[in-house]
C-alpha cells in the first residue's frame, strides 16, 4: 500500500533536500514521492503505450542517473538507481527478490510481510549481493 | 437480455488497437487503451532491423503542460473482432467516455480494450451512433460490444483526453529530478517501457513558445534517437516563435 519496506543506499551523493532529519537522507517524503510518481509512471505508460503491453515500465534516465523498477505478480515493486551506463537490470532486481526477499523475508517467520524490513539477515546479504555486481562502484566505499 | 429486441443475439466484438476503420463492418470493435500517443519517427543505427523500428509520435508540450503539437506518424494497433453470444462473459466499464474490458481476457481480447463498434455500428465513446448507451445496450452488468472512442476521430476527441498524457508528462518528468541520487539531475530524458521507450527533451529557455518538451515512442530506440529530438528541438522552438 505504498508503504516502503526497505531502503538502503550506497554512493549517494545528494541528500535529500526535503528531509529535515540529519541521520538519514531519505525522509518518508521521498518515500511518498517515489510512489506516487511510480504510480503515476504506471498509469501513464499503460495508456500511452501503442500494443498491450506485458511487463509495463521498466526504467527511465535523466541527466544524472537511472532508475529501474520491477513489480513482481503480487505488486511488490522494486527500485534501483543507478548510473547511466548501467544495463538492463530486470534480472538482477528479479533476483533481489527471488534469491533473497523471498528467501530471508518470505520465509522468515519472524517477518511479518507488508510492514518495513527488520531483519538484519536480509540486509546483509542484500548489501554483499549489490556489493557484488560488476558495475557497483566502490567510490564511496 | 436476450429479451431485448434492439439486441443482437450474437455481438461481435472487436478489440485491439488499430487505425479507425471509416466503414465499420459486421462485427463491433474493441479498442486497446491507448489513448493519444504521441509518436515521431526516428532511425538509429544501432538497430540492424529497421523493420522493428519505428517513430509512434511525437509531442510538442508548451511551458504551461499544454499540448501544442501532437503528430501520429504510425499506430501498430491491433483489433479484434469477436461474436458472442449472451450473456457476454465480459466485464465492461466505462472509463474516461470510453467503454473498456475490466475482466474477462480471451481470443486477444484483454483487460483495458475498449469496444470499437457493435455490430458493425461504431461506438462514440459510451454511446453507439445510434446514440444509445453501450452499456445499456449490451445488457448492464455485462456488455458485449465496443466500439472505439472519439479516440480516432480527431473531431470528436475529447480535449481533455488528447491533453492529458503530454501534461502528466511535465509534471511527471519534473519529479524525476527530485528524487535523484545525484545533485543537478534534470528530468526525466528517456523512459523504457517493454513496449515502448519515450525520449523527452526540455529545452532550457524560459520563452514559452520554445519551452518545449518532445516525447517520441520508439522501439529499441538508442542514443540516436536523442540527438535527432535535441536537434529538433531548437528547430522546432524556432518555427513556434517565428509565428
Amino acid at each position: 500500500m505504498g508503504t516502503c519496506l526497505h531502503y538502503s543506499e550506497w554512493n549517494r551523493r545528494k541528500q535529500a533536500g526535503i528531509s529535515k532529519d540529519e541521520q538519514c537522507s531519505f525522509s518518508l517524503q521521498e518515500f511518498k514521492l517515489m510512489y506516487g510518481m511510480l504510480f503515476s509512471i504506471r498509469s501513464f505508460v499503460s495508456k500511452m503505450s501503442p500494443v498491450d503491453m506485458k511487463d509495463g515500465f521498466l526504467c527511465f534516465q535523466t541527466s544524472k542517473y537511472k532508475l529501474h523498477y520491477y513489480e513482481t505478480p503480487s505488486g511488490l515493486k522494486m527500485v534501483m538507481n543507478t548510473d547511466l551506463s548501467v544495463g538492463g537490470t530486470r534480472d538482477v532486481l528479479h533476483q533481489i527478490y527471488s534469491t533473497i526477499y523471498v528467501e530471508y523475508v518470505v520465509k522468515n517467520s519472524l517477518c511479518s510481510l507488508n510492514e518495513p524490513i527488520q531483519s538484519e539477515l536480509f540486509k546483509s546479504k542484500l548489501d554483499s549481493f549489490i556489493r557484488s555486481l560488476p558495475y557497483f562502484s566502490a567510490r564511496a566505499g | 437480455m436476450c429479451g431485448r429486441n434492439s439486441t443482437p443475439t450474437s455481438p461481435h466484438l472487436t478489440m485491439g488497437q488499430r487505425m479507425r476503420r471509416r466503414n465499420a463492418s459486421a462485427a463491433s470493435v474493441v479498442q486497446c487503451p491507448l489513448d493519444p500517443e504521441v509518436t515521431f519517427v526516428v532511425r538509429s543505427d544501432d538497430s540492424t532491423d529497421y523493420g522493428n523500428m519505428a517513430i509512434f509520435s511525437v509531442y510538442v508540450v508548451n511551458k504551461a503542460g499544454g499540448l501544442i503539437y501532437q503528430l501520429d506518424n504510425q499506430s501498430p494497433r491491433s483489433e479484434t473482432e469477436k461474436t458472442f453470444s449472451f450473456p457476454l462473459d465480459l466485464v465492461l466499464k466505462v472509463h474516461d467516455e470510453r467503454v473498456l474490458v475490466s475482466f474477462g481476457q480471451r481470443d486477444g481480447i484483454k483487460v483495458g480494450h475498449a469496444i470499437l463498434s457493435i455490430n458493425g455500428i461504431d461506438v462514440n465513446g459510451r454511446y453507439t451512433a445510434e446514440g444509445k448507451e453501450v452499456l445499456e445496450y449490451l445488457g448492464a452488468p455485462p456488455p458485449t460490444t465496443r466500439s472505439p472512442s472519439a479516440l480516432d476521430d480527431p473531431g470528436l476527441l475529447p480535449m481533455r483526453n488528447l491533453c492529458w498524457p503530454p501534461c502528466s508528462t511535465r509534471e511527471l518528468f519534473a519529479i524525476g529530478s527530485q528524487l535523484s541520487p545525484e545533485p543537478g539531475s534534470s528530468g526525466i530524458e528517456m523512459l523504457e517501457t517493454d513496449t515502448f521507450k519515450l525520449h523527452c527533451f526540455q529545452t532550457l529557455t524560459g520563452e514559452p513558445a520554445s519551452a518545449l518538451e518532445i516525447a517520441c515512442d520508439i522501439p529499441g530506440a538508442t542514443q540516436d534517437m536523442t540527438l535527432i529530438v535535441r536537434s529538433s528541438g531548437p528547430a522546432l522552438g524556432t518555427l513556434m516563435s517565428a509565428e
